[in-house]
């Protein structure tokens, strides 16, 4: 009877431990792992935000068990809408969502602190603290470019702020800075927003210029710079143009700033940003962000084609 | 605390002792074969891990021989080009009155996939002819760019530039070229008068990193390529490098030389890989964490463990049996030993087993256990017959006081001219005495023992002068079983003494034998004072004085002899009762006197 019982504690030790071990083979092994999957929603205008797909594409590259996924947004979309397409990316199993608020203040009323773990700002946060946002440190951008104007124009200038969009905090606190900046130089500024500007931006700039209004300009939408660089170069020759600075983060920004239709781009990291968002949700310890915030370069045309930024500004071309 | 730990060594050393030889084999080679297995499984595991590793280097080697290979040819494709252009076109030509743009287009067009364009530009910087046909940017002096520069600088030497963004022509729809300049330093002739240029190839860098973005899909590692001052040409994070968010080891790669090295790099080991590419001593460089190897290893680590636990149980459970096999026999016989210990000299029950030393060993102790039975069965026989001896000795001493005072009786008797009656207790003693020594055996039959008590009640009553009857009354089918003699006599002796000679009434004394279940009674009842109870419990179990009369032998003599001669429950009883009487029954084995004389013969045979 002991005999017996004995056996079949031999014999079931040795089938729990095989049991066991084939277990976690077959988990370790066999079972595909789960995939965290990322969803990045940003802007339509591929050329604009390449750069930041690609740092997001290559830390998920640089990640096991990642998939990440690109939705993408037209210009014209509202919070309500951006609301539905974060929540949908989650519903369908995203873990994450990266995204570039399209109105700081409404979306933070919207999202109302929901998914907050899951939902990560890039670029352009909301005004809700509680959502993780990777972006440079854009008071310190705006306060830089202000005391650059000061240094590179002087204090007895008239400058124009263009700032059209006031839905986005980042813009909004970038030109904060830059007041912060003038101000302190009492150089006298303009903002000029959409209720100023009107419909034609040309034609509002080229009459600022004609009129000895302004001395210098600061651009902070890429969507105004076109407008603003026509007007340069058509009121200027290269050796004496109207100085224009811009904070903008695109393709036709460095064609302009090599063009010398700007005279200083202030550009951000995009490209950074992408990468740091992503691994910062999966290894919030692996990334080494500086104050918590991506770089970004102050550039002029001279200094563009030097190792330092050309590396930044032109995207390897694949 | 030095009591506690004294306690628990206490304990270990009470464990060891107890320890059983079953157990110190399974747990010693059981931990000879834990020690052994762990050796060779790490020296396995190590010399497989080392030859996957190797066979990783190995196959990152092949994998950076053929990056090299196919980046040694395109540049010297790239060369060739510049050799062409320039050996077979611009030394031929007089550029007063020719001018080499076909040409240019043509070698142009024909390897268009790699290159973004190819120039030829003056010693002041001028653009002489340049392919594909492009606005020349405004403001941009060629002499101070890098590739212009390194020409003029060793006009001997072909330079390939680390890549660079093309700063030379307008660009189209915002698009910007990143390429591999190769320029030299080139004779230009005007009018048979020879001047210097700048002919310069740019590359395609986009050829260069879609043949390292092929080598670095799905493998193991990542393949990056640096300049000799270690600065990177190509890199798979390299964006992220500018960005200051990924770092490289690049600036000690470039210090490294050609062939396999192990290094640590922000506390990860790393297998580096470099192999140095001709013509421009730009270095590919292989990297694969050892961590990673170690992830592919894990089906290896794994199965490793898989194996080692299969085995350590089934080297676990085999001990145990293979212990259990040794040592089943063993504790049997230990078993065995612990019986006899406790007075069991049974050699039949000494366990004979298992191999052949247990079972010498078990023969060798069955032996020394008969032995000693034997030797303690003799003990106790010489013993039993050395207490027989004495008992019948003593039995058969003849009280002087019986003997004086029965003599007084016959001359009395002689004196009073009663001659038959002294004749008749002359004979009953004659008679008494030849019973009494029965030729030295001590067995006789009941009839002699009957006839022997009824002599000396007859020589008694004459004595006490017959204050006494006695009765005798046998049945005549146990005459002839045997008895020990003089065992009636004591009980008649005792009835006479104790029981009638002080009672005022007429005694009685009866002797009565019969047969009862197989057995023999002979009851020697009196009509006495009776013996009080505490009395009557002691009289067997101890041996008592005489009180002063008889022949001073107790009935504890009786019992023991009937004990010694018959074993068993044979005995004596006694049933005694206060002013009543007593009856002493003697119990005896129903054995005739021919089966007792055919036992004796045998047993002397």
């Amino acid at each position: 009877m002991t005999k017996n019982r004995n056996l079949f504690i031999i014999i079931m030790i040795v089938t729990l431990v095989l049991l066991f071990e084939g277990i976690a083979y077959y988990i370790l092994f066999i079972v595909e792992h789960d995939r965290t999957g990322i969803s990045v929603i940003v802007y339509e205008d591929d050329k604009n935000w390449a750069d930041l797909k690609e740092g997001a594409e290559l830390a998920a590259r640089n990640e096991e068990n990642v998939d990440i996924n690109f939705i993408v947004m037209p210009e014209a979309t509202t919070a309500k809408e951006q609301k539905k397409i974060i929540l949908d990316e989650i519903n369908s199993g995203a873990k994450y969502v990266v995204t570039t608020a399209v109105d700081s203040y409404e979306l933070s009323e919207l999202l109302n602190g929901v998914y907050e773990s899951k939902i990560e700002f890039v670029m352009n946060g909301t005004d809700d603290k509680n959502y993780k946002v990777i972006s440079p440190d854009n008071y310190k951008m705006g306060y830089e470019l202000g005391r650059l104007i000061v240094e590179e124009e002087g204090s007895d200038i008239n400058v124009g702020i263009i700032s059209i969009d006031d839905k986005k905090k980042s813009l909004n606190i970038r030109a904060q800075g830059i007041r912060v900046a003038l101000g302190e130089a009492n150089v006298h500024y303009e903002i000029w927003n959409n209720s100023i500007i009107g419909d034609d931006i040309y034609q509002f700039v080229k009459n600022k210029i004609n009129n000895n209004e302004v001395d210098a300009i600061i651009v902070l939408n890429e969507s105004v710079l076109d407008a603003v660089t026509a007007v340069v170069s058509d009121n200027s020759i290269y050796d004496n143009y109207l100085p224009v600075y811009a904070m903008v983060h695109s393709e036709k920004s460095v064609y302009y700033l090599d063009s010398k239709q700007l005279k200083y781009l202030v550009y951000p990291d995009e490209f950074g940003a992408g990468y740091a968002a992503v691994t910062e949700l999966l290894h919030p310890a692996k990334i080494r962000l500086k104050d918590d915030t991506i770089a970004y370069s102050i550039v002029k045309r001279a200094d563009m084609y030097s190792g330092q930024y050309e590396k930044v500004l032109f995207p390897f071309v694949k | 605390m030095t009591k506690r730990f004294e306690k628990i060594v206490d304990s270990i050393k009470s464990k060891n002792n107890t320890r059983s030889i079953q157990i110190i084999i399974s747990v010693s080679f059981t931990a000879l074969a834990i020690v052994s297995m762990i050796f060779m499984e790490f020296a396995t595991y190590s010399i497989f891990h080392n030859n996957a590793r190797e066979e990783a280097i190995s196959s990152n080697t092949q994998i950076i021989n053929q990056v090299s290979w196919n980046l040694n040819s395109y540049i010297r494709n790239m060369m060739s080009i510049s050799d062409s252009m320039y050996y077979n076109v611009i030394k031929n030509k007089d550029l007063t009155r020719d001018n080499f743009d076909k040409e240019m287009s043509l070698l142009y067009e024909a390897n268009k996939d790699n290159l973004t364009s190819i120039a030829c530009v003056s010693q002041d910087g001028a653009v002489i002819t340049a392919t594909p046909v492009s606005t020349r940017k405004p403001g941009v002096d060629l002499k101070k760019q890098e590739w212009f520069i390194n020409a003029e600088e060793k006009i001997e030497n072909l330079h390939f530039s680390t890549p660079h963004v093309q700063n030379i022509f307008e660009s189209s729809n915002y698009r910007y070229y990143w390429v591999v300049s190769l320029s030299r330093s080139v004779e230009l002739t005007y009018l048979g008068n020879i001047r210097r240029g700048v002919l310069l190839v740019d590359m395609n860098y986009s050829a260069i990193e879609q043949m390292f973005d092929k080598v670095n899909e799905q493998r193991t590692g990542y393949v990056y390529l640096i300049d000799d001052s270690g600065e990177i040409i190509y890199h798979p994070s390299q964006k992220a490098i500018y960005s200051g968010l990924v770092k490289e080891n690049n600036l000690r790669a470039a210090e490294y030389d050609d062939g396999d090295h192990l290094e640590i790099y922000e506390g990860k080991e790393r297998a580096v890989v470099i192999k140095t590419v001709g013509y421009t001593g730009w270095k590919i460089v292989s990297v694969i964490p050892v961590r990673d190897l170690a992830v592919n290893n894990g089906q290896l680590t794994y199965i490793t463990i898989l194996i080692f636990t299969i085995t350590l149980l089934l080297v676990l459970f085999g001990n145990l049996f293979i212990s259990k096999i040794i040592t089943d026999p063993i504790r049997k016989l230990e078993d065995s030993l612990i019986s006899l210990e406790s007075g069991n000299l049974n050699a039949e029950e000494i366990y004979l087993g298992g191999t052949q030393e247990i079972r010498h060993l078990g023969r060798t102790i069955k032996s020394m256990v008969k032995q000693m039975r034997k030797l303690m069965d003799d003990m106790v026989k010489e013993q039993e017959e050395k207490t027989k001896s004495e008992l019948d000795a003593l039995q058969s001493q003849i009280n002087p006081h019986f003997l004086y005072n029965t003599l007084d009786s016959v001359v009395w008797m002689v004196e009073s001219e009663r001659y038959q009656e002294a004749i008749s207790m002359v004979t009953s003693l004659a008679t008494l005495f030849r019973i009494s020594l029965s030729k030295g055996n001590n067995i006789i039959t009941i009839r002699d023992e009957i006839k022997h008590a009824s002599n000396y009640m007859s020589i008694q009553k004459v004595r006490f002068k017959n204050k006494f009857d006695t009765n005798i009354d046998i049945d005549p089918a146990i005459e002839d079983c045997i008895t020990i003699k003089l065992i009636i006599q004591p009980l008649i002796e005792n009835a006479i003494y104790y029981g009638v000679n002080n009672s005022d009434e007429d005694g009685l004394i009866e002797v009565k034998g019969y047969e009862k279940d197989g057995d023999i009674y002979i009851e020697v009842s009196d009509n006495g004072m009776g013996i009080p109870p505490e009395t009557v419990e002691t009289l067997l179990t101890k041996k008592m004085e005489t009180r002063g009369k008889g022949s001073g032998i107790g009935l504890w003599n009786v019992n023991q002899r009937i004990a010694l001669y018959f074993k068993g429950d044979y005995g004596l009883s006694i049933d005694s009762e206060l002013d009543e009487g007593t009856t002493v029954t003697i119990h005896l084995p129903k054995i005739s006197y021919e089966e007792y004389i055919g036992g004796v013969t045998n047993d002397q045979k």
